[in-house]
């Protein structure tokens, strides 16, 4: 049985959504008061899909929804929007709700859109499910100085991360500041030969050397190989660069109280604190980061399996 | 509040000049992150004003480009001998300011009432 929970502060709007989504053999609903009240059925029992009103009292739609994409990211959200919630209805989306009804159209369209966001989230739970029993994955990939390409490599990469349930969500976080902090060192600091000390005098002419240097030879043709080896134990991650390397031990530390006001050395000391192992080669232009699976995954993966 | 570009927003609160974080600011977004940073120095500079809260509240992380737009600020409000407070940060947030050792360089509270009652001693 398909478990769907309608949760509205009015009484009125509760039994109408209710009761048009009874009308479904195969739905039981439940209802909540408030968002409140939600989050404490859900721990109780995890339902299938939440339909929420977006203005109550004690917790709003915006916050229910973002709550429950932390707590439990697979349990899709439809909101129930009214004229004059439209803005909040974007954030609710922005947060990750997955769609929205006009209370006024409620009749024509709840019906349908909890079929179709039920379906895409059963796929979703199947790909998840498929993910977990993928033993290991490698990919390589060659791209140029190019920041949009980065971002989506680090995104692509944390996705594969939550996919395999190599860590939470926090940690995944840290995961991405680890690797965009290693991809800008070998963009910046690598191939385009930039150094952090200009960044200290003028941060704007270190950005205008970057940006003059991406069009030239011979930075503008060197690229930044990436390989990334995933299990559900452990992620190696090796990035290099085609510049000349760099002498780690000529860094200053930035935790020494005379450096903090200094630029330098900030990301290598993120990518140190966020990863299991940093290690670079002899040249300085190549760095292998390695992640260990940590124990909070394992609870978050038996939340998911539950779910 | 004034925005600029999509990574900040400035207002006046009183004698507080406030700079909120909008959204994540990743190190790959250097450029764009530092160029919108020249007009949130420029707006700092014509108020006028010497004490400065900056809200993380909307922003879950970051990373050393925005720690490098945190000291750009802090020349600034530091050359004026005024005082800088940081508020709302995120767990992972405080993390990386706490593992920049940015704790010693300026305060940071939970919430931005807090941030501005510091300032106003």
């Amino acid at each position: 049985m398909t478990t769907v929970l309608v949760v509205d502060d009015s009484l009125t709007d509760r039994k109408l959504a209710g009761g048009l989504l009874t009308r479904h053999a195969g739905w039981d609903v439940q209802y909540a008061t408030d968002g409140r009240d939600a989050l404490d059925q859900i721990e109780l029992h995890v339902p299938d899909l939440v339909v929420t009103d977006l203005n109550m009292p004690e917790l709003d739609g915006l916050e229910l929804v973002r709550i429950i994409r932390e707590t439990h990211p697979l349990v899709p959200v439809i909101l129930m929007t009214n004229q004059g919630s439209e803005q909040i209805a974007v954030r609710a989306l922005q947060t990750g709700a997955s769609s929205y009804v006009p209370k006024n159209r409620l009749a024509v369209d709840l019906e349908d859109t909890v079929q179709q966001v039920l379906g895409i989230a059963r796929a979703d739970r199947a790909h998840v499910r498929l993910l977990r029993r993928l033993k290991n994955q490698q990919v390589q990939f060659e791209i140029e100085n190019d920041q949009d390409l980065i971002a989506t490599f680090v995104r692509y990469l944390q996705d594969a991360l939550r996919g395999m349930g190599l860590c939470d969500d926090t940690e995944r976080v840290r995961i991405g500041v680890a690797l965009q902090e290693a991809l800008i060192n070998a963009c910046f600091h690598g191939n385009l030969e930039v150094s952090s000390s200009l960044r200290e005098v003028d941060h704007r002419a270190y950005y205008n050397l970057a940006r003059e240097r991406s069009q030239q030879l011979p930075y503008r043709d060197r690229r930044i190989f990436i390989f990334a080896d995933l299990s559900p134990e452990e992620m190696t991650i090796v990035i290099r660069d085609e510049g000349p390397g760099f002498d780690r031990s000529l860094l200053p530390d930035p935790t020494d109280p005379a450096n903090l006001e200094k630029p330098c050395g900030r990301g290598l000391l993120l990518m140190q604190t966020f990863m299991n192992e940093v290690r670079y080669n002899a040249v300085g232009n190549e760095v292998t980061m390695i992640k260990r699976r940590c124990e909070s995954a394992s609870k978050v993966q038996d939340q998911e399996d539950a779910a | 509040m004034t925005s600029i570009g999509p990574f900040f927003r400035t207002a006046s609160e009183g004698d507080v000049f406030v700079v909120e974080i909008c959204q994540p600011v990743g190190s790959l977004s250097d450029s764009v992150v530092l160029t919108q940073l020249d007009e949130v120095l420029d707006a700092l500079k014509s108020s006028g004003l010497a004490k400065l809260l900056v809200d993380f509240r909307q922003t879950p992380y970051f990373g050393s480009s925005l720690l490098e737009g945190l000291r750009l600020l802090w020349n600034c409000i530091h050359a004026a001998d005024g005082k800088m407070v940081l508020c709302n940060p995120s767990q992972v947030g405080r993390e990386i300011l706490e593992i920049a050792k940015f704790d010693h360089l300026w305060p940071i509270v939970n919430d931005r009432a807090a941030g501005l009652a510091l300032l106003s001693h």
